[in-house]
């Protein structure tokens, strides 16, 4: 017992730690969409003079030639690069050596590049785009002052960047110096970080990545010297890359293609993709199984040895097929195709995993071991024996069970209320061996004919029988139709994903009388409402009552009527003027104060309170000193009077 | 009967012994009297709408009557003793600077 655990647990191990393989490669969807990444970069950014390089440089990669008026905008561009910059000088020659013809002249390049020997601060970044440019623009530069400064950056700066480009620069040294360079591979390939157990990357993602493979290639071809990379590492490396070729950065896309060209077509190490080449389902009227063998630009790696190792049915774990050899597929151009027909024995439904392995006398392929691909085995059901039944909720057992036959619908339409219950049973079964199956949807649907309102219900498969019931107590469900009575469609709805033939089908009508379901009251404040709400409108106040006209001109003469009635009481107590001195006061005094009140009569018809008291200081003021005046000559007469 | 002898003295006596001057006042004040009297009941039949110009109007009946009752002290020579220093002229003078007051507020409330 023990044994056997620990044996599954290696087994387990194994599967976890299975050797790495790839499973996809550079397909022209992809192709396509990295093109429009360089086309776009070129449109865009003509500026940039980093960007054209790369665009170019992409293009060229992808086999897509430029224009001839795009090839002189370019080499334009590459013309009025600075010569006091090594790096735009790098990016200058790289577009002209990518373009047909563009003949560059910078005078000061010999100057500039052999400064970045002498710099102490060059990092092996600039070393190298100073070397790159000095090969493509045919400068000769001094090796050995060039060696002794990267010797230097690398010393100081020993990261994953610094290396890649490092080992990038060793490429251009003759092959004695660039072979001192040779170990560092080991070194940079040290500091790979694994994700997953699948891929390689280097810190700093994708441009390190792809740079870094690139260089320890081309290094390792140009020394004719097998790089100290494992296969599975190189597998990874390639799974890495090829996992990031929906980049959107015209830069890394172009170094991207660079490192996938270099892994297409090395001397030592060309990982092989393993991907389907026929569709995923697989059933007896397609049963060929077309695997695609590729380099991770989706090309030939020769004409192969493929072997099935096994074939497991993966929901019983069971190896239903072992060592098998693969056809290559009359017809096939492209010599990456090979097929094997999965379906001469009667399969059981459900996915399949293909173990693969490929041998050749290439002794540059890696990762064609282990490699997995799966499939699935289709079948057809059908849905038999369907009882459908409305009977009283307290009995146990149904009583009036009508069967529907195949494909067609019940004629009579059925009745049903909260008293009642609806059951419908029906057995699934494979079409060819017609054995009971389960599949992953087995739904009834209510589907109110008026409204459309669907309600789904999930049917069980009973376990002994495997025969599928569905019922439903109207009672209890009621709330769940809301209420709605009024025909519904029964439908029966099967599905799976290894079934060919999804089923739904509408096996009946039935008339529903339920209790119309309260309607919830929703505070209006929480109420949902998208309508146009009516256009808001400034209301004025409403004026007060008044009372009839007739009303309040009787009241006017009312409240004037006492003037007459005082002088009616003056006359008869003797009103007389005889104190009146006439004097020019006692005028200035009358008119000022009839004033006062006329100005008070106009300040209530149309002014405001600071101006009538600006009249009224000079009006007011007059009058006082002529009320003072008359007043004192008063009281002086009076006085003599009774002196 | 009593009640209309006593009147009727009180009557005579007014008539007899009041100067013409408080008479005038007195008149005066019967017509302000009157005229809120009017206002008021005007208020309490009808309403108070509008309330502004019921307020002024109102403001300036009880206003004018106060003023003239003060006045009506100040003249009365039974009262000389308790105002000494204020003369009939100057008593009137300020009669009529505090109608000026008055009834700017009044014009003011008008609205």
């Amino acid at each position: 017992m023990r044994v056997a655990t620990v044996f599954a647990l290696l087994g387990m191990a194994a599967l976890c730690w299975s050797t790495p393989y790839l499973n996809t490669y550079l397909k022209p969807e992809d192709k396509q969409s990295l093109k429009s990444v360089f086309t776009k970069a070129f449109a865009e950014q003509q500026q940039d003079i980093s960007a054209i390089h790369h665009a170019v440089g992409g293009l060229k990669f992808l086999g897509e030639s430029l224009s001839a008026q795009d090839s002189q905008k370019a080499c334009e561009i590459a013309k009025k690069a600075k010569d006091t910059d090594a790096k735009e000088l790098y990016h200058a020659a790289a577009i002209a050596s990518d373009l047909p013809s563009c003949a560059l002249s910078f005078p000061k390049a010999q100057e500039t590049l052999t400064a970045v020997a002498k710099d102490d601060k060059a990092t092996s970044q600039l070393i190298y785009y100073a070397l790159a440019a000095a090969e493509q623009l045919k400068v000769k530069v001094d090796q050995t002052a060039f060696n002794t400064a990267l010797q230097n950056a690398l010393k100081k700066d020993d990261s994953a960047l610094s290396l890649t480009y490092g080992l990038n620069a060793a490429v251009f040294f003759d092959a004695p110096t660039a072979t001192k360079y040779f170990d560092r591979i080991e070194d940079l390939v040290g500091q790979a970080d694994e994700i997953d157990g699948k891929y390689l990357q280097f810190e700093g993602g994708l441009s390190v990545t792809a740079g870094g493979v690139y260089a320890i290639y081309a290094l390792s071809d140009k020394l004719n010297k097998s790089p100290a990379v494992k296969s599975d590492e190189a597998v990874k490396f390639a799974s890495y890359l090829l996992n990031r070729k929906s980049v959107q950065i015209e830069r890394a896309a172009f170094l991207l293609l660079r490192a996938l060209k270099k892994l297409a077509n090395n001397k030592y190490q060309v990982p092989v993709a393993f991907t389907l080449g026929s569709p995923v389902a697989v059933n007896a009227g397609a049963p060929k199984v077309i695997v695609k063998l590729s380099n991770v630009f989706g090309e030939t790696v020769g004409t192969l040895a493929v072997n099935v190792d096994s074939a497991t049915h993966i929901p019983s774990s069971g190896v239903v097929l072992s060592r098998k050899q693969l056809a290559k597929v009359a017809g096939d151009n492209t010599n990456t195709l090979y097929e094997f027909n999965l379906m001469e024995q009667p399969r059981e439904r459900g996915f399949y995993k293909l173990s693969l392995s490929a041998g050749s006398q290439d002794k540059r392929l890696v990762g064609t071991n282990g490699a997995e691909v799966s499939v699935k085995v289709m079948t057809e059901v059908s849905v038999e024996d369907v009882e459908i039944a409305v009977f009283d909720r307290e009995h146990a057992q149904a009583t009036n069970t009508q069967k529907v036959a195949p494909g067609t619908k019940l004629k009579a339409s059925l009745e049903a209320d909260t008293h009642q219950k609806v059951i419908v049973k029906f057995a699934v079964k494979e079409k060819q061996t017609k054995k009971a199956v389960a599949v992953h949807q087995a739904f009834i649907a209510f589907v109110h004919e008026k409204t459309g309102k669907e309600l789904i219900f999930v049917a069980e498969p009973d376990p002994a029988t495997s025969v599928y019931k569905f019922d439903v107590d109207l009672q209890k469900s009621a709330k769940d139709f809301d209420g709605l009575s009024g025909k519904y469609n029964i439908r029966l709805i099967i599905g799976d994903s290894v079934v060919s033939n999804a089923i739904d089908w509408h096996l009946a009508d039935v008339s529903l009388k339920l209790p119309a379901a309260e309607t919830k009251k929703v505070k209006k404040s929480e109420l949902i409402n998208y309508e146009k709400l009516p256009e808001i409108k400034h209301l004025f106040r409403e004026p007060e009552k008044r009372p009839p006209q007739v009303v309040s001109d009787a009241f006017t003469a009312i409240c004037l009527a006492p003037i007459l009635l005082l002088f009616v009481l003056w006359l008869r107590v003797g009103i007389n003027f005889g104190n009146l001195t006439p004097s020019l006061w006692t005028l200035g005094f009358h008119i000022g104060l009839a004033a006062v009140f006329g100005l008070y009569f106009v300040f209530w018809v149309k002014l405001n309170m600071f101006v009538t008291l600006k009249y009224l200081a000079g009006i007011g003021g007059v009058t006082f000193l002529c009320g003072n005046r008359m007043l004192r000559a008063m009281a002086d007469r009076r006085k003599q009077k009774t002196e | 009967m009593k009640l209309i002898q006593v009147l009727s003295k009180l009557h005579d006596d007014y008539c007899a012994q009041t100067p013409k001057k408080l008479k005038l006042i007195d008149a005066y004040l019967v017509y302000i009297l009157l005229t809120g009297i009017a206002q008021f009941v005007y208020c309490c039949m009808v309403g108070t709408f509008p309330f502004n110009s019921f307020l002024a109007g109102f403001i300036s009946t009880v206003g004018s009557f106060v003023l003239a009752v003060c006045l009506r002290i100040q003249v009365n020579g039974q009262n000389k003793s308790q105002f000494p220093q204020i003369s009939p002229e100057r008593a009137f003078g300020d009669f009529i600077f505090a109608h000026v007051i008055l009834h700017l507020v009044v014009a003011n409330f008008l609205g």
